[in-house]
């Protein structure tokens, strides 16, 4: 890992495009301002930890012995539930 | 038509099925090409197969069937990104975490699965200001209550 120290107000650049400055340091908080193209995602790395965590488990749906019964029983409440919304 | 294996059975798709990923999706970016296919098995949910590793597989549900209330807004940005015409509606796909428990199986509603039909392009946006979850509960029945 690359470790910079930097002042209030100073800067990092990250490729051509991504800028990032030191805005503030209040105790434990830093507060930093993000420059980046439009179509870069920013995300608080807490989120983005979340959701690729619900990705890997989501990305296994077909593994595993007992899981095809599973999905077999809820695709077919799925369709009942079609049916049943199709009627009324 | 083509085949990818999925729990053992050889599944056809066509390349009309496959989509683009150009940033892969959150925390996986190596997944840049995926087929969404209509497999009578599982359905309504649909598979998501990589074909850059097919030991992944994604079951995704298709919510304007299914939580016809969900109605996430797409930026302008990426609306641009996925070739999607200001005319196409773009489609909403959750992915869904298959639990050893069926009825404590949930989808993700808070980081969905965009796809512009046309341009065959998709992304996986998250939801900032969103009330929906990342394991909301599926749309079963009486038992759940999805639908904010």
């Amino acid at each position: 890992m690359l470790v910079l120290t930097r002042l209030i107000g100073e800067k990092l650049v990250i490729g051509n495009e991504v800028i990032i400055e030191v805005l503030a340091i209040n105790g434990d908080t830093v507060r930093l301002g993000i420059s980046a193209p439009r179509e870069t995602s920013v995300h608080r790395y807490e989120i983005f930890a979340e959701i690729q965590a619900a990705n890997q488990a989501a990305s296994q749906a077909t593994s595993g012995p007992a899981l095809p019964n599973v999905i077999e029983t809820l695709a077919a409440r799925l369709r009942a539930r079609e049916e049943t919304e199709d009627k009324d | 038509m083509q085949t990818i294996r999925v729990q053992g059975t050889d599944v056809a798709y066509e390349e009309t099925d496959i989509l683009k990923f150009d940033e892969g999706l959150i925390g996986m970016p190596q997944l840049r090409r995926m087929a969404l296919i209509h497999y009578t098995e599982v359905a309504p949910l649909l598979l998501l197969c990589s074909l850059e590793q097919p030991d992944i597989t994604f079951l995704v549900l298709d919510t304007s069937v299914h939580v016809p209330a969900y109605a996430p807004r797409l930026t302008a940005n990426a609306q641009k990104q996925l070739g999607l015409a200001d005319d196409d509606a773009p489609v909403w796909l959750a992915t869904v975490t298959i639990a050893s428990e069926w009825t404590a199986s949930t989808m993700n509603l808070r980081a969905p699965i965009v796809i512009a039909p046309t341009t065959m392009r998709g992304a996986q946006i998250v939801l900032l200001d969103s009330q929906y979850q990342l394991a909301e509960p599926l749309p079963l029945g009486e038992q759940t209550a999805v639908g904010k």
